[in-house]
């Protein structure tokens, strides 16, 4: 119930897509392998996860806040 | 002998995601722009990438050619989070494909949105203070039966007036808050002319200066706060009515033949959380939950059963149309389950879509007709959510105390005798029993092999080599970021070094980003959204409607969902007398599907 200057954005124009339906690709039953095990050694993206983490994690965690009813 | 045939992943479903929008400015010392900001400028450079439309709703929002759907699902004018919906979808893997798609569509114009700090969206359902919000999962399904779809409509008829009543008062808030800006304005403006002092006053009065332009219009706190006791206690009436009724009458079947999967799906499809205690939990969610039906806000109830929509349709999408309310009377509604966890692995999104998919296609075709009874499903359902060692037992009402996994495999089997009945029955629907069984299996025999296809079991190996010394702040960091829908986000890391496991295909993603499913309401709407937007037709769209403006006259185009038009004309032929007294027509879905 409130004034709000919304801006409205320009249509983007297609440029040569492929708007057919979609494809159909293997199954759901077929799905990649995950390589990650619990045993396997640390991989470089979770040692990088890890050094990630550590940084200003205070601050990273107090900017994800939403308004307090947002949700419901 | 085979049972009659089922309908089998064949309605309409859909999902509704809410992002938390975290903003991260460049310059440290100037100010976090408001969320409804961050919303516009989303909203703009999504229409750089694809044709949209503005919605015609009460809430703001914007509809895509991919038939899906921007809101900004607010709290007050300038504060709220930043929703997707999917497009109506038919089976499991689309509703998958179109919720990959709308993540990464969505996460890359936020980034690309803004140049004055780093703009990301994250894909969960708490916050860092435990606030809730999330996904929302939306199934067609035959809203009662026999007696009961009797006492559905009779109890709509009734309570008419209510709407009634309400609309007319929403009218006389509206005339009541003209009233007031008029007067109010006039009293600035000579105290402006008169003392001088207009400014202060705008402010109390009005929330802002009278000449302040730029900056959006917010009401002053103590309005807002007004507006809001009024508009509530005005919808008091009809709310609890509402509530009564569809509590007693709607879907009776459906839940208590779900609940019990619900109560214990946290296992397989739980997105894992670590709470203000340093606790970890299972699912992100089911711990908010604090009621089994409720409307999802009206009176800050988080409902594993949301029959907000119900009440939504007193409303009106577009304005005081009372369309919305006579397609309450029709057969076929939305089920809307408000617990579920915003995956990030794809197996635990599928399984959590496909497996509440295949229950209700089996109990709607007369299967499971005595599925097990939760003792107090609200405490046990916050019981299994919190214990990681997957030995949490539920109490039945005939003295059984399964696990979650047994629960789950129980439905398993189910679902299997259900499918052994329905030769015709689609192969997606075996896969994912399959996919379930293995599952299963797998949480049963080495949790860890799911390290990159259930998020619960991802979370907790990244929170596990943090170490036990980690602070708090650090494994909550691990909780959030790893739903942040950017390059930098723990799950994104994963998946870039191909470590965790990926159901589609990469061109299956990317054209769902661009085109709407086919065979579907989303279908047309998708269509005439890329042939109008920005032509000389001004259009706008709902989830039942496109509106084309032309000349003075407004277009109004139906979505209808045409699969069921051509089932139901089909099902006439042969017998067309017979039909003609059938109530087919009923199960004929044209309404709103989403809000």
């Amino acid at each position: 119930m409130t004034t709000k200057g919304a801006t409205q954005p320009t249509a983007a124009q297609p440029r040569g897509l492929d708007l057919s339906t979609e494809s159909t690709s293997r199954s759901i039953a077929e799905p990649s392998t995950a390589p990650l095990t619990g045993t396997a050694p640390l991989t470089g993206a979770v040692e990088a996860i890890l050094a990630d983490s550590r940084q200003q994690a205070a601050r990273y965690v107090g900017e994800v806040v939403v308004p307090r009813e947002a949700g419901e | 002998m085979n049972a009659p045939r089922a309908e089998i992943f064949d309605r309409l479903i859909g999902l509704e995601t809410e992002y938390a929008p975290r903003f991260s400015p460049l310059d440290p010392t100037t100010e976090t722009p408001l969320s409804y900001s961050l919303y516009e400028s989303l909203a703009v450079e999504l229409g750089r990438r694809l044709p949209t439309a503005p919605a015609r709703h009460f809430k703001e929002g914007r509809f895509l050619a991919t038939g899906g759907a921007l809101w900004f699902e607010s709290v007050d004018a300038v504060n709220g989070l930043m929703e997707g919906a999917t497009p109506e979808c038919r089976s499991p893997r689309q509703l998958l494909t179109w919720q990959r798609g709308q993540d990464r569509l969505l996460s890359e114009a936020a980034i690309a949105s803004r140049h004055d700090g780093r703009f990301t969206l994250i894909k969960n359902d708490r916050d860092s203070r435990g606030a809730v919000y999330g996904a929302q999962e939306n199934y067609e399904a035959v809203v009662a039966r026999g007696v009961w779809l009797f006492l559905w409509r009779a109890g709509l008829v009734a309570i008419f007036p209510l709407v009634l009543l309400y609309r007319v008062s929403l009218l006389l808030l509206y005339l009541a808050m003209s009233g007031y800006f008029l007067a109010a304005g006039l009293l600035c403006v000579t105290a402006s002319v008169l003392l001088r002092r207009g400014d202060a006053l705008s402010q109390v009065l009005l929330g802002r200066h009278m000449l302040d332009e730029g900056e959006p219009w917010v009401f002053p706190r103590w309005l807002s706060v007004v507006i809001s006791i009024v508009e509530r206690a005005n919808l008091a009436p009809l709310a609890v009515s509402m509530y009564v009724l569809a509590r007693l009458t709607a879907f009776r079947q459906l839940r208590r033949g779900l609940l019990p999967l619900l109560v214990s799906r946290a296992v397989v499809c739980g997105a894992g959380m670590v709470d203000e205690q340093d606790r970890f939990h299972l699912a992100d969610k089911a711990s908010g939950i604090n009621c089994l039906v409720g409307f999802g806000g009206f009176l800050r109830d988080h409902p594993l059963f949301s029959f907000g929509h119900f009440l939504k349709a007193m409303f009106g999408e577009g304005g005081f149309t009372l369309r919305g309310y006579f397609e309450l009377f029709r057969r076929r509604q939305r089920l809307q389950i408000a617990l579920g966890d915003s995956n990030m692995c794809q197996r635990a999104e599928y399984l959590r879509i496909a497996t509440t998919l295949l229950v209700i296609d089996a109990i709607e075709a007369g299967h499971l007709r005595r599925p097990p009874r939760v003792v107090r499903a609200l405490r046990t359902l916050h019981r299994v959510a919190s214990d990681a060692s997957l030995n949490c037992e539920i109490r039945l009402s005939d003295g059984g105390r399964p696990t979650a996994l047994e629960v789950q495999r129980y439905y398993l089997n189910a679902c299997r005798r259900f499918l052994q009945t329905q030769p015709q029955a689609p192969d997606e629907a075996w896969e994912t029993l399959h996919l379930w069984e293995d599952t299963l299996d797998q949480l049963e025999e080495a949790p860890q092999t799911l390290l990159g296809a259930v998020d619960w079991v991802t979370k907790l190996f990244l929170l596990g080599e943090a170490g036990v010394d980690a602070a708090w702040e650090q494994r909550k960091k691990i909780d959030l970021r790893y739903h942040e829908l950017s390059p930098e986000g723990y799950h994104r890391r994963l998946a870039d070094a191909g470590q965790v496991e990926l159901l589609l295909d990469e061109e299956e993603i990317e054209r769902a980003t661009r085109i709407p499913p086919s065979d579907s309401p989303a279908s047309t709407r998708g269509r005439y959204i890329r042939e109008f937007a920005g032509g000389l037709a001004p259009i706008r769209a709902s989830w039942s409607t496109i509106y084309l403006r032309r000349g003075r006259a407004t277009q109004r185009i139906r979505l209808t969902d045409a699969r069921r038009d051509r089932q139901a004309r089909s099902a006439q032929l042969p017998e067309r007398r017979e039909a003609e007294q059938d109530d087919a027509p009923d199960d004929h879905f044209d309404g709103p599907f989403f809000w």
